[in-house]
């Protein structure tokens, strides 16, 4: 590790490596933006059944999104979503169908699944 | 010791040269999730992680300042067409209500893109709704930054 120097001990604890935030400073190409929005997806849970749940996003980019499933899925799992721009139905709102691949799966504390899907191909509604 | 190798999850330094009760109680101070850096290396951490900060924060301001810019080139009717796509409606919708030809909106749309550096409807309404360019009822949920 540059900058540390010779004849010197390093500490790390194991337990807490985050001392200070592991990320850096965002460089999407296409920014995230926090949404709650309206969704319905289906794909294919780990055991590979089919489901169909309604879900709200968490961030949206022009790139991809982020929301969170009951069912688990894997990464490299195809998904379709549709979801419209608003968090009821009760408003006009347009509306985005999108095939999507999984790019992060991750087990939430609520027993929830946090699913990252990048785009392949979307059209709005 | 750089700003990364904190990042890193480095949380203590001991000097070879150091007495071995030294390094134990270092060790125990780490393993509490305490840090153990001599006074000199945690002000150094600390001014790279402030000015680390500091650059972050001013991208983020001009990143904003040149998103501003781009709104303010909008005209009124461009920002009336981008509510409407907000609202999920088609070219042919908008010339309806806006009783336009549908060339004449693909022709505003056109310009909106341009003025955004936008490539689709998606990107519109994604960049209208962090920048809350669409209806109030549509952009509850809008972070402004």
């Amino acid at each position: 590790m540059r900058g540390i120097p010779r004849g010197a001990i390093i500490l790390v604890n194991a337990m807490n490596s985050t001392f200070f935030p592991q990320h850096e400073a965002e460089h999407r190409r296409a920014p995230r933006v926090p949404v709650d929005f309206l969704a319905l997806v289906r794909g294919r849970d780990t055991h590979g059944r089919r489901f169909t749940e309604p879900a709200s996003l968490q961030n949206l980019s022009a790139g991809g999104l982020y929301l969170r499933l009951r069912h688990r899925v894997a990464e490299g799992e195809r998904l379709f979503i549709a979801f419209r721009f608003a968090s009821t139905l009760e408003v006009p709102a347009m509306e985005v169908a999108a095939k999507g691949v999984v790019r992060r799966s991750e087990a939430q504390s609520d027993g929830r699944c946090g699913v990252g899907v990048m785009f392949q191909r979307y059209r709005s509604l | 010791m750089s700003r990364r190798a904190v990042a890193a999850g480095v949380l203590g330094r001991v000097s070879k040269g150091e007495a071995l009760e030294t390094l134990l109680r270092a060790i125990e101070c780490v393993h509490r999730g305490e840090v153990w850096l001599s006074r000199v290396l945690m002000a150094q951490v600390l001014g790279q992680l402030t000015a680390h900060q500091t650059s972050t924060s001013n991208s983020v301001a001009t990143s904003d300042a040149v998103s501003l810019a781009k709104i303010a080139a909008l005209t009124p009717r461009e920002r009336e067409i981008i509510q409407l796509i907000g609202q999920g409606l088609k070219n042919k919708q908008m010339a309806a209500r806006l009783f336009l030809s549908e060339k004449t909106i693909h022709s505003h749309l056109a310009s909106i893109f341009q003025k955004l550096e936008v490539s689709d409807r998606l990107e519109l309404a994604v960049f209208a709704h962090r920048h809350a360019l669409l209806a109030p009822s549509l952009n509850s949920s809008a972070i402004r930054s």
